[in-house]
């Protein structure tokens, strides 16, 4: 009986010890190991967001490593910004924190003047466009993100008047392909 | 910046989109060679003749309209600006009798050319539509037509937009004049070409629809029923019929806008980013 209490007592402080050692291997969560410094110089912040994103605990930061680095770059407009964002993505998507296609999707929406809303359309024109309103509703949406990434974090006024005519004629042409079609039917 | 968590169902049609697309489509990028982008026939020869009919139509339509509507307005200023509308005046009466004379005037012109100009304009409409929807609805995808738009070669000035509406155009036979010029030399700039078809569609398809509101405002009031009026006063009717007159000749005012440039100015190279842009 006595052999016995003492090999439960054994078991317990071995399962403590297992219990303090398996603790010791989650992740840390204090609040300052992923947090980026509160600094507004937007080449430090991106150096010190690449550094971050090698630990894949931080993979979970990275939305919100995105929205200070936007704000940020909004703060510090200008075209190197464009390779900055660029490098950033390429890095993310070889570290697995996103996938091509996300990179590919958000540089896309932010800094190229045709839309991603559009071109990720499969459908003929006379069947996507039966959904027309959510389809404007994307491309006014992208328009933004294109007025955020193109005028406040690169400063180029041209990139961005290009966007607004695409969004202008395509929106023109589907209106006409749109009525041609429910003409028809 | 919280795309990423939005863009679920965007991605899968883009991977879709990707495997239907195939790589042809993929070649059609802007600055690319003209035989790489997508083709586009949205003028064939009935589109061509309808334009040039329809111009035909809108200049016979017009002879003699200008100066009544001119008339017309001239006769309602001096009626409104001599407060004639609660006088007997025997002055005003005259002005009255004058304004609905030279009304009358205006809808028996009207009334007499509305259906070789309908016919006309049903023509463009209808064959603009099909050629809209044949070449653009069914062949191609919203994202071809951004590809053909993006066509446009650096510095690349392209065909003057026609503005929406047709304020500054003149008169409904320029415009369509106009088009029709436009589409006969617009053939090399293959780019432009679907804003040019989808302004000619909707304007067409526009002035169906004051050519429908005119009409119907003419069988509301018949010329017996515009001389039992002539000694009451001037109705909002006239002016509604005057002003959608106005409208289907002149445009509309408040649609005015800059013209802008087809061709756009390419930007700087962007082959640094290429692999994190979807062609």
């Amino acid at each position: 009986m006595r052999n016995q209490r003492k090999l439960y007592g054994s078991l317990l402080a071995a399962i403590g010890l297992l219990a303090a050692g398996g603790c010791a291997q989650q992740p840390r969560t204090d609040a300052g190991h992923c947090q980026l410094s509160a600094t507004n110089n937007v080449e430090r912040l991106f150096l010190e967001v690449s550094e971050k994103l090698e630990d894949p605990l931080c993979h979970y930061s990275y939305p919100d490593y995105r929205q200070q680095l936007v704000a940020a770059a909004k703060g510090s407009p200008g075209a190197e910004n464009e390779a900055r964002f660029a490098a950033l993505l390429r890095e993310s998507i070889d570290l697995g924190v996103i996938s091509t296609r996300q990179g590919q999707e958000v540089f896309s929406q932010y800094f190229d003047p045709e839309f991603y809303a559009v071109k990720s359309e499969p459908r003929s024109s006379c069947t996507s466009l039966r959904e027309r309103s959510e389809l404007e509703v994307a491309m006014r949406r992208e328009l933004e993100y294109k007025r955020e990434g193109m005028l406040e974090i690169l400063g180029d006024e041209e990139r961005f008047r290009q966007a607004q005519h695409y969004f202008q004629d395509l929106n023109l042409v589907f209106d006409a392909v749109d009525a041609a079609c429910t003409r028809s039917t | 910046m919280t795309v990423i968590c939005e863009s679920g169902l965007s991605r899968k049609l883009l991977l879709s989109g990707l495997l239907l697309l195939g790589p042809g489509w993929a070649q059609a990028v802007p600055g690319q060679p003209a035989e790489l982008r997508p083709r586009i026939n949205l003028f064939p020869t009935s589109v061509v003749e309808s334009l040039s009919d329809t111009s035909r139509a809108a200049r016979e339509m017009e002879t003699g309209l200008y100066e009544i509507v001119l008339k017309l307005e001239k006769q309602k200023d001096a009626y409104e600006s001599t407060d004639c509308a609660s006088s007997d005046d025997a002055g005003c009466v005259q002005l009255r009798k004058a304004v609905r004379g030279t009304y009358k005037e205006m809808l028996d012109l009207m009334q007499a050319s509305i259906p070789g100009m309908r016919a006309s304009l049903d023509a463009t409409a209808d064959s603009m539509g099909n050629s809209l929807r044949s070449e653009i609805g069914r062949k191609m995808t919203p994202g071809d037509v951004q590809r053909i738009l993006g066509g446009r070669g650096a510095g690349e000035t392209g065909l003057a937009r026609p503005p929406s509406g047709r304020a500054g155009q003149g008169k409904l036979s320029q415009m369509f004049s106009r088009y029709y010029e436009l589409v006969k030399r617009g053939g090399r700039q293959a780019d432009a070409l679907p804003v040019l078809a989808s302004q000619i569609y909707l304007d067409s398809v526009q002035s169906l629809y004051f050519l429908d509101l005119i009409e119907a405002e003419i069988g509301s009031q018949s010329t017996e029923l515009v001389l039992e009026l002539e000694w009451g006063e001037l109705t909002d009717q006239i002016s509604a019929t005057v002003g959608d007159v106005k409208v289907l000749l002149w445009g509309e005012e408040d649609r005015a806008q800059d013209i802008l440039e087809v061709g756009l100015q390419e930007s700087a190279s962007r082959d640094e980013y290429r692999d994190l842009l979807i062609q």
